[in-house]
């Protein structure tokens, strides 16, 4: 009984990292999320080592040829090679994903922030305008985004990023307000704090957390959206290999080459499972109420 | 053959940081038409008891780990969870501490407790309503038809502290536990609710075990006295005899907590300091930080429950054969 | 309630005309002359002075947007710039194959994703729990055409029980139908999970248990009516779902839905069309969230007697 004493005692910060890493470390799906997340951003970077062809070496004498030793995945209509071509589709999901996601983070933690802070007017347009969003399937969003800015990989990050702002402002809003209110906020405003400084030197540290498990989950749906948005012809422009792009191209030849489009969507499955994976966990070991999130 | 005897109950609760022991080794008996007080401060242990009673503690991560609890000589521990749903609600029924979070917020309160009585009683939705009713109106609920249709979040506390209360006497239970039922209800309603007790137990013949910290109620409604002190019971025995003779230090204090009418506002005693919490019960007697008459042994060794001469059974070592040769 | 109904109903006004002006202001809001966005190539001079008189574009925008807006409600859309029927006629003519797939579709959803909730929530960390949420969680990720792509692959090549596309025929509902519901059902199973274990650690459950309920009894008629109160906030939030959420399966599936419309218009610039279509999809989300507002007074009667 008396072991048991000494653990309601409140964590120093430094510790608190330590037992997150380790409960991390025994928690195997956390592990394995962080193993495919780990495995994708290698093989973006190091795609031109790893891809065994060229990704736009065509050769008309190697159409359509199913998996075999020699292309692993097959090739596509022009007999250029699926491997190789996923391996680099991976840069362009990767970047997609990232700078998306973290624009949009930095886009809907500002604004969210200071809706949370000030309330009033800011607040009330904040909240209409991620309501909205909410309702309207992100697809659509895009898609009219899309329409505005223009297709290519640099107009879809902005589309994908004005698509999901929304729900981190909306997160980090409600985080803010509720830690405005702790006692600590009063004290350091009573030693002269400027507004400025307890927002952003006091306030968000800790309403952060949240928000990286949501852009960690995030980049994974960024990343689909990415994809379905080539699919239907807007995302890179040939002859990059995007994995939306390249099953756009393979539906045509679905019933003679239907590896053209399974394997980039398998590569897109176990990448955004990955995400999904560590962000689940990220809930857990950072001790995020799951409802915070909704 | 009594009602029910509680013998060496201990009980264990897996939390996140480990396996806690709310109450270990509590013993007591009722018997039919009694009315049992079980006082203590908060964190005692007395809800843990009525849990432990009516089964709940497998759907609260808790388990009995040693003793028995046995009901009209059957042994609640050994029978199986279909069998107890036969006897919860039906034989032993239990008012619950907190009305505002007792009741579904999704159904009318009149229903809710008429799904308690037909889930035991063979009886038509018509009569299971006017039983309803009636036993709503014997509470002193008003306009109890109307009342019947309303949801948990359209009445105010003490309304709902009496259809909860309304839940436990609906069906005809041999034993009833009442787990601090009158709190939120103000002093008239508590003395109505307080008679009502008395008459349905003279009446039906039935056990009442009446869990509060307030002695005002054990003194006027109840036979015996049990007191409980960080999952300890630490004194029992007649409500006359204890009120007369404390003799356990926490006792003794209780009772000088009461304020009594005339009596100057000054002399009016706190104890000093808390319950401990369960992760932090002391070693030795659970009391002795709290004690003012504590010695080295109370440090170190727990002491043994003692049958004193007037039937009142303490446990405290000052009525150990040792004391006076302790500093 | 019927307090609460009429004052969701008339909160659907000022909502409708506050997208109207979000959906007129998308043809200004794209670079360039509304003009030249609603020229097709090789349009005449005549056809230009025509678009300039129909759209009013030569009076100032607060005027073009009541005569829009009158226009609209008088059922004028306007006409496609590159098919040149009426907008309300292509419109009435897509909703069908929209409004069927997306109702089977959320239905299905439901149905499945409940009770794949149910199933994990009752049997909390068990094997059951863990197969149930590792196919929820796949159900949310998988992007929806490519599922569509592999469905055709497996149901219509392969093993040849279901027609690859069309639209006429109840069977060719049924892969796309799915296609769209699995990702729904994901999200509902793990709200529902999440929502049933927060209903079943409060204390009222334990009033139950002490009442002498049975578990499957607890489970069903308390704890999973409890639960699907948040169910249902999600499900309202995401009723868009029904007529826009299903793009990329309608394109997969060859279903001459709304977003097929949507999507062709937008490849052309068909302005009046895509304005239309957005409208007709605002129109379907302040018209679902209304019935989900109904629905979640139903199931919570905090709700119904909240007075603001």
């Amino acid at each position: 009984m008396e072991n048991t004493t000494n653990q309601n005692q409140i964590i120093p910060p430094a510790n608190r990292w330590i037992r997150r890493l380790k409960k991390l470390k025994n928690n195997r799906a956390g592990v394995l999320g962080l193993i495919i997340i780990a495995g994708l951003i290698i093989t973006a970077l190091f795609a031109d080592y790893i891809a065994p062809y060229s990704y736009k070496a065509q050769d008309l004498s190697l159409m359509n040829i199913p998996p075999s030793m020699d292309h692993i995945m097959g090739t596509d209509e022009f007999g250029r090679d699926v491997f190789s071509r996923i391996i680099l589709g991976s840069r362009i999901s990767v970047y997609v994903g990232v700078v998306s996601v973290g624009l949009s983070v930095l886009i809907g933690s500002l604004l969210g922030a200071l809706a949370g802070y000030y309330e009033g007017w800011l607040d009330r347009v904040l909240s209409t305008v991620t309501d909205l969003t909410w309702s309207l399937p992100e697809i659509l969003v895009a898609l009219l985004l899309v329409a505005v800015v223009g297709a290519g990989v640099e107009c879809v990050i902005i589309a994908i990023a004005l698509t999901y702002w929304a729900q981190y402002a909306r997160l980090i809003r409600g985080q803010i307000l509720m830690l405005k209110n702790e006692i600590y906020v009063e004290a350091t405003r009573s030693l002269g704090a400027t507004d400025f400084t307890i927002l952003f030197k006091h306030l968000f540290p800790n309403a952060i957390a949240p928000v990286i498990v949501a852009a960690t989950i995030g980049i994974g749906q960024a990343i689909v959206l990415e994809a379905t948005l080539g699919f239907l012809g807007m995302g890179a422009q040939p002859p990059l290999p995007s994995w939306g792009a390249m099953m756009s191209n393979g539906t045509a030849y679905l019933f003679i080459s239907p590896w053209v489009i399974i394997f980039p969507g398998l590569a897109m499955m176990i990448t955004v499972f990955g995400f999904n994976l560590f962000g689940d966990v990220l809930v857990d070991i950072m001790d995020i109420r799951e409802d915070t999130l909704k | 053959m009594s009602l029910l005897v509680v013998d060496n109950v201990s009980v264990e609760f897996k939390t996140r940081d480990g396996i806690v022991e709310p109450l270990s080794g509590i013993s007591f008996k009722i018997d039919a038409g009694e009315i049992l007080g079980l006082v203590g401060e908060t964190g005692s242990g007395k809800s843990v008891t009525a849990q432990a009673i009516m089964g709940l503690l497998p759907f609260l991560n808790g388990r009995v780990s040693s003793g028995r609890i046995c009901f009209r000589d059957q042994d609640l521990l050994a029978i199986s969870e279909d069998q107890y749903q036969k006897i919860r609600g039906n034989h032993i029924s239990l008012i619950s501490q907190n009305p505002m979070t007792s009741l579904d917020p999704v159904y009318k309160v009149g229903d809710q407790i008429v799904e308690g009585l037909r889930q035991h009683v063979v009886i038509a939705r018509d009569d299971a309503v006017k039983r309803a009713v009636n036993v709503m109106t014997s509470l002193g609920i008003p306009n109890s038809e109307k009342v019947f249709f309303q949801y948990p979040h359209q009445l105010s506390g003490g309304l709902k502290q009496r259809i909860v209360i309304a839940m436990g006497l609906c069906a005809d239970p041999h034993l009833l536990i009442a787990d601090e039922p009158t709190t939120a209800l103000d002093v008239t309603v508590q003395a109505q609710i307080v008679e009502l007790f008395r008459k349905t137990v003279a009446q039906r013949n039935i056990g009442l075990i009446m869990i509060t910290h307030d002695l005002g109620v054990i003194s006027n409604l109840c036979d015996t006295v049990v007191v409980m002190y960080a999952g300890h019971v630490v004194e029992k025995g007649r409500v006359q005899e204890v009120f007369a003779n404390p003799m356990h230090p926490y006792t003794r204090a209780l009772l000088k907590c009461i304020p009594k009418f005339g009596m100057p506002e000054r002399s009016l005693k706190a104890i000093q300091g808390n319950v401990p919490s369960v992760s932090t019960f002391p070693g030795g007697c659970r009391y002795h930080l709290r004690c003012p008459d504590m010695k080295p042994i109370c440090m170190t060794e727990a002491p043994q429950t003692l049958q004193a001469g007037n039937g009142i059974e303490v446990q405290c070592h000052q009525f150990g054969p040792n004391w006076r040769e302790e500093l | 309630m019927w307090q609460f109904f009429l004052r969701r109903l008339l909160l659907m006004i000022p909502i409708f005309f506050v997208l109207s002006v979000i959906i007129f202001s998308l043809i200004h809001i794209v670079p360039g002359n509304p003009l030249d966005n609603l020229m097709g190539p090789g349009m005449t001079k005549a056809y230009e002075q025509e678009m300039v008189k129909k759209y009013n574009l030569d009076k100032p925008l607060p005027v073009q947007y009541l005569k829009w807006l009158n226009n609209m409600l008088h059922g004028d859309l306007g006409s496609s710039i590159i098919e040149k029927r009426p907008v309300t006629e292509l419109l009435l003519h897509h909703l069908p194959y929209s409004l069927s797939l997306g109702l089977t579709a959320i239905a299905l959803s439901f149905v499945q994703g409940v009770s794949m909730g149910i199933i994990s929530a009752a049997a909390k960390n068990t094997i059951f729990d863990h197969l149930a949420m590792m196919i929820a969680l796949f159900g949310v990720t998988i992007p929806a055409f490519w599922l569509g792509l592999i469905f055709i692959l497996i149901f219509a090549v392969w093993l040849n029980w279901l027609p690859v596309s069309g639209s006429g025929t109840l069977s060719s509902l049924i892969l796309p139908a799915v296609t769209v519901a699995l990702g729904g059902a994901g999200l509902i199973a793990r709200v529902t999970r999440v929502a049933m274990l927060e209903v079943a650690s409060k204390d009222f459950i334990v009033m139950l248990h002490a009442k002498g309920l049975g578990k499957k009894a607890i489970l069903l008629k308390h704890v999973l009516r409890n639960a699907l109160i948040p169910v249902i906030t999600i499900l309202g939030l995401r009723i868009g779902w029904v007529l826009g959420g299903a793009v990329t399966v309608e394109i997969v599936f060859s279903r001459p839905g709304l977003g097929q419309l949507l999507i062709s218009a937008l490849f052309r610039r068909d302005y009046p069309v895509i304005q239309g279509a957005m409208l007709l999809l605002a129109m379907g989300i302040i018209l679902g969230t209304f019935l989900a507002d109904m629905l979640y007074a139903f199931a919570d009667p905090r709700v119904r007697d909240q007075t603001h």
